[in-house]
């Protein structure tokens, strides 16, 4: 039976990574979704819960719940918006966020539980480095299938932009390890840090190119 | 900052008024593990050995005497006041210093010998864990202060666990003023003699 | 909730009356509790036991300040996993006074519970060990499901300085007990239960690596970035999330910003440049 899949693209990818959400869309129709995009999506409203602005998290939450309330299955590429929206929203707006926000899939973990599928039949020729989720992703499973791509290893970088203090920071000696690996492309599982990297490789002047795990996947 | 101060912010915190009673503590669970002697002995040799400590068995004062002697190689021991050292002979045997009452005597005896031969409160078999009580009787300096520490104990002080020693009497341990849990040691070597 | 959460729960909602039992206990058998706000309080008391016994500290009071910050570092920093050594025993000038950090505080037995790797190696004239206010336990067997989680290879339970008769050991010995900002977290309901960490270590960076970390004491760690975020002065922030929040509840209001934000992108943010057109946009384009 086709699913039938909203995107929820995040207001990074909206704004600043679009082609991570082409590409989230053009893989998820390739595995036989039915692929739409409600223009009403903003934010998930985790800026304003992580600094403690609860009011303001709960009413953009609620917009969310609003804008989605008869979606099937909701699929975002950010690993952190959609634990946002499982587990804190239910928290801050009740029972009543809690069945609409089981229906948030991270993108990785939809195309594996969800879709069943490992191996998307990518092909991406390329030495990258591949930057580690924290939380439940299954970005290394999908990846582990797509041909021509050769993983660098990049010691104990671990860590998404989500948890402040726990995961390694974009700093200047993170970036010197991403450029004495040798790897041409960084592919990221979240999007904020990816975003982050992509400004420090820039600053540096480094020709090393960020691309979100959806890009990989999409590319023949 | 005052201490009642301290507790005054405290109880206002809490919603508790002085002097007021808790609840009953939830209890922890005490792993009873009810192991033969031969199982503990078993345990214990290996988990003793995996933290480097060197475990020798006998069965009588004369092999520990003779073991004890070997160990010496000649050279100087303090020994502690523990009653089971006296009865296996041990204090006896030539270069073992021991009795000592006077601090400054026993300071300067241990700056010049190598072994420290002291007995033990009792062995935890599933960690393979030392346990030591220091008293008049033990003191730190003997049992843990020089570069070889020959603990010498009763098989009979072979415990399965934490656990079990919490459970016997979990109160003991006011009765001295320090106890230590010795797993391996960094900075010395240690020999075990189970009688 | 786990055995070690229930147990850490009870202390904590109850902490006064444990405080109190282990300081009766203690003294009893001839310690000295003391009880002090900040790391500089502690380090002046210790600068000044210091030259009461006639030992001489080199760093001076802020060295004994620097080692007490890394002996028992503030429960937020240790979360946020800013780097402290890990020194469990350090002497000031010869074994003259001792300084440690606690790893766990029984009431019942009046006992100071230290877990390292060389905890014993110093043998000072005198001992001070400094605690957090948090880190007391009800009683010994407690010790059964608490010594597991934090380990190390010498383990000391000190029940007082050396009793009548003993030849060594500590001719004093000082518990400083530490509020350092903990009867704050103590009130305030959603900090509290960070109190319950035992600092087993197992959620900090580095150790954690990737895996899927779960805390014996249930503190809810995917909630601890949010829990240890320094409180944004509530003005600014705000007003700041007020209008974020209009904005994003209006998708109209939320494409104009993006425009907006396109207009006026500036490099010095550090951020890459937004792209050219919004996903919407493209999507729009593409469906046409
Ligand atoms: S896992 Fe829990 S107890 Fe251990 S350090 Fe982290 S918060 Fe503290």
């Amino acid at each position: 039976m086709t699913k039938r899949v909203s995107l929820f693209v995040t207001c990074v990818v909206d704004q600043l990574l679009p082609r991570a959400g082409l590409a989230m869309a053009e893989v998820l129709t390739q595995v036989g979704c039915e692929v739409e995009f409600r223009p009403a999506q903003t934010c998930c409203g985790r800026p304003a819960y992580e600094a403690g602005c609860r009011e303001q998290a709960k009413l953009v939450g609620e917009h969310f719940l609003a804008s989605f309330a008869d979606a099937e299955f909701i699929v975002t590429p950010s690993t952190s918006c959609a634990s946002m929206l499982r587990k804190r929203l239910p928290e801050l707006s009740g029972a009543a966020a809690r069945e609409t926000a089981a229906r948030v899939w991270e993108f990785s973990r939809f195309l594996v539980e969800i879709a069943k599928v490992d191996d998307v039949g990518a092909r991406f020729e390329h030495s990258v480095v591949v930057q580690d989720a924290e939380g439940l992703n299954c970005g290394h499973r999908l990846l582990s299938h797509v041909k021509g791509l050769e993983q660098l290893p990049l010691n104990d970088w671990t860590g998404s932009g989500n948890l402040w203090g726990r995961s390694e920071p974009v700093t200047p000696a993170l970036v010197n390890r991403i450029v004495a690996s040798g790897a041409s492309h960084v592919i990221g599982m979240e999007t904020e840090r990816l975003l982050l990297l992509r400004g420090a490789l820039q600053r540096g002047g480094h020709a090393i190119e960020t691309v979100h795990l959806a890009e990989v996947l999409a590319s023949r | 900052m005052s201490r009642d101060a301290l507790f005054e912010s405290l109880r206002l915190a809490l919603g508790r008024k002085k002097f007021q009673k808790p609840s009953t503590p939830p209890e922890p669970l005490l792993l009873n593990r009810n192991w033969t002697l031969e199982q503990r002995l078993e345990r214990f040799r290996e988990a003793f050995a995996a933290q480097g400590g060197m475990l020798h068995e006998v069965s009588s004062a004369e092999q520990a005497q003779a073991l004890v002697a070997e160990l010496l190689a000649g050279g100087e021991a303090v020994a502690s006041g523990a009653p089971l050292l006296a009865e296996l002979g041990i204090l006896a045997l030539a270069g073992v210093q021991s009795g000592f009452t006077d601090a400054e005597l026993l300071r300067n005896a241990c700056r010049t010998a190598r072994i420290g031969i002291s007995s033990c409160h009792c062995l935890l078999a599933e960690s393979g864990t030392v346990v030591l009580r220091f008293t008049p009787e033990e003191p730190r300096s003997i049992a843990l202060g020089l570069p070889l520490s020959l603990i010498i104990v009763s098989r009979r002080k072979l415990l399965t666990n934490l656990d079990e020693l919490l459970g016997l009497n979990p109160r003991s341990f006011e009765s001295a003023s320090e106890t230590a849990m010795v797993n391996g040691s960094e900075s010395s070597e240690i020999h075990l003699i189970l009688v | 909730m786990t055995k070690p959460a229930e147990i850490r729960a009870h202390v904590l909602a109850n902490l006064d009356h444990y405080l109190a039992e282990l300081e009766k206990q203690l003294t009893g058998q001839g310690g000295t509790v003391v009880y002090l706000r900040s790391a500089d309080e502690a380090a002046d008391y210790i600068e000044l036991l210091a030259r009461e016994r006639e030992v001489r500290v080199t760093g001076g009071a802020e060295g004994i300040r620097r080692q007490i910050e890394q002996l028992e570092p503030r429960l937020e920093d240790y979360l946020k996993g800013e780097p402290c050594v890990a020194v469990e025993s350090v002497a000031i000038e010869g074994s003259g006074i001792g300084l440690a950090g606690a790893a766990f505080l029984i009431a019942d037995a009046g006992a100071i519970c230290l877990a390292g790797e060389r905890t014993g190696a110093a043998r000072p004239r005198v001992q001070v060990v400094l605690a957090g206010i948090e880190k007391v336990l009800p009683r010994m067997r407690d010790m059964a499901v608490f010594l597991p989680l934090v380990g190390g290879s010498d383990v000391r339970f000190l029940t007082g300085p050396r009793r009548a008769g003993e030849l060594d050991g500590p001719e004093e010995l000082y518990l400083i007990l530490l509020d350092g900002g903990r009867s704050e977290l103590l009130a305030n309901q959603e900090k509290r239960d960070l109190l319950r960490c035992v600092r087993c270590g197992d959620c900090l960076p580095g150790q954690a690596g990737g895996r899927a970390v779960t805390c014996p004491v249930a503190i809810d760690i995917e909630s601890l970035p949010l829990l240890l975020r320094e409180e944004a002065p509530a003005e600014v922030s705000g007003w700041k999330f007020r209008l974020w929040g209009f904005v994003m509840g209006r998708p109209r209001l939320y494409e104009f910003a993006g425009q907006m934000l396109r207009a006026f992108w500036r490099e010095q943010w550090g951020l890459p440049a937004p792209a050219a057109k919004t996903f919407r946009q493209l999507w729009r384009e593409g469906k046409k």
